[in-house]
C-alpha cells in the first residue's frame, strides 16, 4: 500500500475532474488523477472508452457559457467549437497548469473504501491492482457514458443491427440503411438529422413532443438570448412566453409538421438545440413516430398502430450515471437509482468524498465544473484546517439535501432529468457555499 | 492598437474587453505568468487576477478598485482643464511632466508622443468604486515617488485594500520608462524571486510529488 498523506484521488480526467484537479492544487491541497483511458478530456476525447461524441459532434452550448471562466476558449474558435476544438482546449488547460503530470492514465479505479477517517482507493492497470490510502476523494467519473438500455417485448425477433448510442461514431453506421431513431435528447436529435443526409428512410420515436430550439436566434447563439433575459430579472411565465413566441414565429407550430405536441412548458425538459430536425422532418426525410409498441423481425410498431420496416434501430435512450467502485451502500443515498446529495456534490455520510459532475445543466457545463472544483476544494482546505467547522458545514448543508435547483420550473419525472439544473439557481448556491466556507 | 474584446470601436470598449483580451493572451502561454501591470491596466489586472490563478501579480502606480478620491482632487487642481474633458469622456491627455521626473526632455516627449488614445468606459471605471474579492496569488504593490497622477494616498489605499504594503521606488508615474527603470525592474525581479518558488504552477503540486504507480 502507498499512503498519499495530505492528498486527495480525483477519478475521472474529463472536465470535472481536471477543474477538481486544478482546484484542489490551486489552494495548496496536493491531489493525484487517474483516468481508465489513455488520454484526458473523458466524453470529449474521440474513440476513448467512454467518449459518447460522433464524428459531426460540436457544442450544444455557446462558447462563452461552456467555458471554463479563468481559461476561455480562443477568439478563433466558432461559437460552438467541433469536438475536435474541445479537446484540444482541454489539452491545453491541462498543459497550462501543470495538471497532466499529476495524473495516471491507463488506470481504472475499481475500489474506494472508507478506512479509518481516510480511503483506501486501489487501482486497476492490466489485471493488476494496487491500493493507495488518501485523504479525500473526487468522483468525477461522469454520468453520461453508461447505456441506458430500454427493454421492448419482441426487441429479441428483430432480425436487423440494434446499436446504442453510445457506440454510434459517425454517419457511415447509417448509410443506404434504413433506420429507426429512439429517443429525443440532443444525441438522438442528431442521429435522426444525421440518417436523413445519410440513410435511405428515417424514422424518429419520441416518448412525448418537444421544443426543438434553433442554435442561433436574432444573430446569437440562443443560450446568450436565455441569460440576457435572465440578467434582466425577467420572470420565468414571461420568458417561457418570450421563447414560445420566437419559436411559433420562426418555425411555427411543431404539430403542423407532423411532430407531436409538446406536452409541457418550456423549461420543464432539458432544452433541445437543433435547427435542422424540424427542416427534415419538413422534407419528409424523417418521419415523426410516437412511442414503440412492440418489435418484430422486420421492424417495430408504434403506439398508433403504424409500422416501420428498419435495418437497423439506434436507441438513443441516455446513460446513467454507475459507481461500481464505492463499496458502502451508503455512501451516496442513492435509493431508487439516484444520489440525494446536497448541492448534488456532497456525501452525507463522509465529509471527505464529493462528486463533481453530476448535474445536466440547461446550459453550459464546464462553468459550473470549475465552480464545482473550486467549493470541492474549498471545503477540503477547510476541512484540514478546522475539521471541527467543516463537520457543522456539512451537517448544515445535509439539512437541506432535498433542495433541487429547478428555476422555478417543475421537470418531467425521468431518469433524464435526475440530475437537471437551471444554471443560475445552482451558480448561486454554489457561490453561497463557498461564502459559507470563507465565513 | 486594435480596439480591445473584439470590439470595432474603441469608444465602445469597456474594462471588461481588456480583461478579455489579457487573458485570451495567458491562455496561450505554457504556464501561469507574472502578470505586471501599470496604472489603469493594474484596474485590468486586479479584475483578472480575483478569477485568474496567476504566478504572481505587480501593480505598479496602481489605480485602487475602491476608487481614486486623491487623484481626482489632485488632478483637477493640476489640470482642471484636461481633467473635465476627461470625465466628459476624452482621452486623459499627459505631458511629459505629468509622467516623468528623470528622463532628458526630448526622450520623454518621444514617449508622450507615442500615447494612444483610451476608452472613456475603461477611465470611467477608474471613477467607479467597486468591491473585489481576494486575488488569487501574492501581489506586490509599487508607488513612484515622484508619481504627479496617481496620489500617494490612493497607492496606499490599494496596497491596503489588498492586505499588503506599497513598496516606493524612484521615478514618476512611467515607472518602467523614466531614468531609474533600471532600479525598478531589479527591485520587481527581486520580488519575483523571493516570491515565485521554483517547481509547478499551481502550490498544491508542489507539497507532493506526483503519484509513481509500479502495478506488480
Ligand atoms: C453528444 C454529447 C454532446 C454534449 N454536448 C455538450 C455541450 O454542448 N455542452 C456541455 O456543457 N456539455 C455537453 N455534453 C455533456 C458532457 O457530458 C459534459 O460536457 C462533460 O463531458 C462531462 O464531464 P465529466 O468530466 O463529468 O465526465 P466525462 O467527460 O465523461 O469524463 C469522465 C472520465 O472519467 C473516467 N472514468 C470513469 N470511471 C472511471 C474509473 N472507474 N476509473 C478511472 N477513470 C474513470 C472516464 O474514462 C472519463 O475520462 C455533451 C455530451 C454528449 C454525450
Amino acid at each position: 500500500m502507498i499512503d498519499r498523506p495530505g492528498c486527495v484521488a480525483v477519478i475521472g480526467a474529463g472536465p470535472h475532474g481536471l477543474s477538481a484537479l486544478k482546484a484542489l492544487l490551486q489552494v495548496g491541497i496536493p491531489a493525484d488523477g487517474f483516468d481508465r483511458a489513455d488520454d484526458l478530456g473523458g466524453n470529449w476525447n474521440f474513440g476513448g472508452p467512454t467518449s459518447r461524441v460522433y464524428e459531426s459532434t460540436h457544442l450544444i452550448s455557446s462558447k462563452p457559457f461552456t467555458q471554463f471562466p479563468d481559461f476561455p476558449m480562443p477568439d478563433s474558435y466558432p461559437d460552438y467549437p467541433s469536438h475536435r476544438q474541445v479537446k484540444a482546449y482541454f489539452d491545453a488547460y491541462a498543459a497550462h497548469f501543470g495538471l497532466r503530470e499529476r495524473i495516471t492514465f491507463n488506470t481504472s479505479v475499481v475500489r474506494v473504501e472508507a478506512v479509518d477517517q481516510r480511503w483506501d482507493v486501489t487501482i486497476e492497470r492490466d489485471g493488476r491492482q494496487q491500493t493507495l490510502r488518501y485523504d479525500g476523494v473526487v468522483v468525477a467519473n461522469g454520468h453520461n457514458w453508461f447505456p441506458k438500455m430500454p427493454t421492448y417485448p419482441g426487441l429479441d425477433d428483430f432480425g436487423g443491427e440494434i446499436l446504442h448510442s453510445a457506440d454510434y461514431k459517425g454517419a457511415d453506421q447509417l448509410r443506404d440503411r434504413r433506420v429507426l431513431v429512439v429517443g429525443a435528447g440532443n444525441t438522438g436529435c442528431d442521429i435522426a438529422v444525421e440518417a436523413a443526409q445519410n440513410a435511405t428512410a428515417t424514422y424518429h420515436s419520441t416518448r412525448r413532443g418537444y421544443y426543438y430550439n434553433p442554435k442561433f436566434v436574432f444573430g446569437k447563439p440562443s443560450d446568450q438570448i436565455a441569460d440576457q433575459l435572465l440578467a434582466m430579472r425577467i420572470p420565468l411565465p414571461l420568458r417561457r412566453a418570450a421563447f414560445g413566441a420566437t419559436l411559433r414565429t420562426t418555425m411555427g407550430k411543431f404539430e403542423k409538421f407532423g411532430l407531436q405536441k409538446p406536452d409541457h412548458a418550456f423549461f420543464e425538459t432539458h432544452p433541445i438545440v437543433n435547427q435542422q430536425l424540424v427542416y427534415y422532418v419538413g422534407h419528409g426525410d424523417i418521419t415523426p413516430k410516437p412511442d414503440v409498441d412492440h418489435f418484430d423481425a422486420d421492424g417495430a410498431v408504434f403506439s398508433d398502430g403504424s409500422r416501420a420496416d428498419v435495418d437497423l434501430v439506434v436507441f438513443a435512450t441516455g446513460y446513467l450515471a454507475v459507481f461500481p467502485f464505492l463499496t458502502d451502500p451508503d455512501a451516496l443515498d442513492a435509493a431508487g437509482g439516484r444520489p440525494r446529495l446536497a448541492l448534488q456534490m456532497a456525501s452525507p455520510k463522509y465529509p471527505t468524498l464529493w462528486l463533481s459532475g453530476l448535474i445536466q445543466p440547461d446550459s453550459g457545463q464546464w462553468t459550473i465544473a470549475h465552480w464545482q472544483g473550486m467549493a470541492i476544494a474549498a471545503f477540503l482546505r477547510l476541512q484540514r484546517d478546522d475539521p471541527a467547522a467543516a463537520a457543522r458545514l456539512h451537517g448544515h448543508i445535509n439539512a437541506h439535501r432535498q433542495q433541487r435547483f429547478t428555476g422555478g420550473a417543475h421537470y418531467k419525472e425521468s431518469t433524464r432529468h435526475f440530475y437537471e439544473i437551471a444554471h443560475q439557481d445552482y451558480l448561486q448556491a454554489l457561490q453561497d457555499f463557498l461564502g459559507e466556507v470563507a465565513a | 492598437m486594435a480596439a480591445p474584446g473584439g470590439q470595432n470601436d474603441l469608444r465602445r470598449a469597456t474594462l471588461r474587453d481588456y480583461v478579455h483580451d489579457v487573458l485570451q493572451v495567458i491562455t496561450t502561454l505554457p504556464q501561469p505568468p507574472v502578470v505586471i501591470a501599470h496604472s489603469l491596466g493594474t484596474l485590468v489586472a486586479q479584475r483578472l487576477l480575483q478569477r485568474y490563478p496567476a504566478r504572481a501579480g505587480v501593480l505598479m502606480t496602481p489605480i485602487p478598485a475602491g476608487g481614486i478620491p486623491g487623484t481626482v482632487v489632485q488632478g483637477m487642481r493640476r489640470k482642471p482643464v484636461d481633467f473635465t474633458k476627461a470625465v466628459l469622456g476624452a482621452t486623459l491627455r499627459f505631458s511629459a511632466d505629468d509622467l516623468f521626473s528623470d528622463l532628458p526632455p526630448e526622450v520623454a516627449r518621444g514617449y508622450v508622443s507615442r500615447i494612444g488614445r483610451e476608452s472613456p468606459w475603461a477611465q470611467y471605471a477608474m471613477l467607479r468604486p467597486e468591491r473585489l474579492g481576494p486575488l488569487l496569488c501574492p501581489v506586490l504593490v509599487v508607488g513612484a515617488e515622484d508619481d504627479r497622477l496617481v496620489a500617494a494616498a490612493d497607492v496606499e489605499r490599494c496596497a491596503r485594500a489588498l492586505g499588503t504594503q506599497p513598496l516606493w521606488v524612484p521615478g514618476g508615474h512611467d515607472v518602467m520608462l523614466d531614468g531609474s527603470w533600471p532600479d525598478v525592474l531589479d527591485t520587481i525581479l527581486d520580488w519575483v524571486d523571493a516570491t515565485c518558488p521554483p517547481g509547478p504552477p499551481l502550490s498544491g503540486a508542489r507539497e507532493l510529488p506526483p503519484l509513481e504507480v509500479t502495478v506488480e
